[in-house]
């Protein structure tokens, strides 16, 4: 796996060359990001993709076309995040700094609705997965803040390789949805 | 209440029917009797139509030209499909303008979604939400929520079962 900063955008990353990325993302530059570059998918959406799932979008959409935990209300407020992403292990936490054995994730919101969720990666890394784009793995959170997914706003945190056996949270995990 | 068959006021009385009124005295003009009449309007734009009905015809009438809905279709995907490229939600999708007149267009967009949808699953999960709420059907059931190919073959599968598409 590659570790050093890109000094341009590889043609694997196929957003960049959207004719208004530069637009929609004005702080995201090549050389914060590094690593290799997940093939484009429509399978998973950013949301999963913090919870480590590939399986499914997550999306509490009001006509149950999407994957939402069955006990939290549909709604596209962050509270309902939350709670969805507690449904997986996650808690409310203070800060995004890498600490040993945790894994973090950062929920970005613009306009008080949340439109984007990035998963710290072991190397104290990031990454996110861009709608039906690639996902790739960025050094800062700040350098996705623009119009499209506004600013971090919150941050949840949960055992790194927590599994679908932990006690009281049956939902874990793809295979306990 | 005035019985019309009976005039409460023959002539010997001096006073009888009206066009205008059953009341007026006759020999009294109308300014003498009601006061003079309302000013008329400066400008009597009230009583112009608001629009050109020549042009509603025109436009009517292009509107129901053969082909005309697909076009139409075609344009109003091409837009939001241009605008939201790097959205996670659909519900961002689902709330631009161009996706909420082409739910608007109604069950005449049905044939064309299933066939985009037939043609290539990628991004079919962009339709789901519009074939939704036109359809008001959901045949995802709850284990199949957000498995996007899975939900692609359930959907084609309702369209077939109501003539909106032909699966080979």
């Amino acid at each position: 796996m590659a570790t050093s900063s890109w000094t341009d955008w590889p043609h694997e990353f196929t957003l960049s060359g959207a004719t208004d990325f530069a637009q929609d993302f004005p702080n995201l530059q090549p050389n914060f990001c590094q690593g290799n570059i997940s093939p484009a998918t429509d399978e998973y959406n950013c949301f999963a993709w913090a919870a480590s799932i590939t399986s499914d979008r997550w999306e509490p959409d009001p006509l149950g076309q999407f994957f939402w935990p069955q006990t939290v209300m549909r709604s596209y407020e962050l509270d309902s995040y939350i709670a969805a992403f507690r449904t997986v292990g996650f808690e409310v936490c203070s800060n995004g700094s890498l600490e040993n054995g945790i894994e973090k994730i950062a929920i970005y919101v613009d306009g008080g609705q949340p439109q984007h969720a990035a998963r710290q990666l072991e190397n104290g890394n990031w990454t996110t997965k861009f709608g039906d784009f690639e996902d790739i793995e960025h050094t800062d959170l700040a350098c996705l803040h623009g119009p499209v997914y506004g600013s971090v706003h919150l941050y949840m945190w949960r055992p790194r390789g927590l599994s679908g056996s932990r006690k009281g949270a049956p939902n874990i995990g793809t295979s306990l949805r | 209440m005035v019985d019309p068959d009976i005039n409460p006021y023959p002539a010997s009385t001096g006073w009888r029917r009206s066009p205008y009124t059953l009341y007026r005295p006759v020999g009294r003009s109308r300014a003498a009797y009601y006061g003079p009449r309302p000013a008329r309007p400066v400008s009597n734009d009230w009583i112009k139509p608001k629009c050109d009905f020549r042009t509603i015809e025109k436009t009517a009438h292009v509107q129901v030209t053969e082909g005309s809905d697909e076009v139409e279709f075609d344009r109003l995907v091409g837009e939001w499909k241009r605008e939201v490229r790097s959205k996670s939600l659909m519900i961002t999708i689902a709330m631009h303008p161009a996706y909420q007149q082409m739910m608007g267009m109604g069950p005449k967009v049905l044939p064309f979604i299933f066939e985009r949808i037939k043609r290539s699953d990628e991004k079919a999960y962009q339709w789901f939400w519009a074939l939704a709420a036109i359809t008001r059907q959901n045949p995802i059931p709850i284990e199949m929520r957000g498995k996007i190919r899975e939900m692609t073959r359930a959907w084609l599968r309702w369209g077939q079962e109501h003539g909106y598409v032909v699966l080979d």
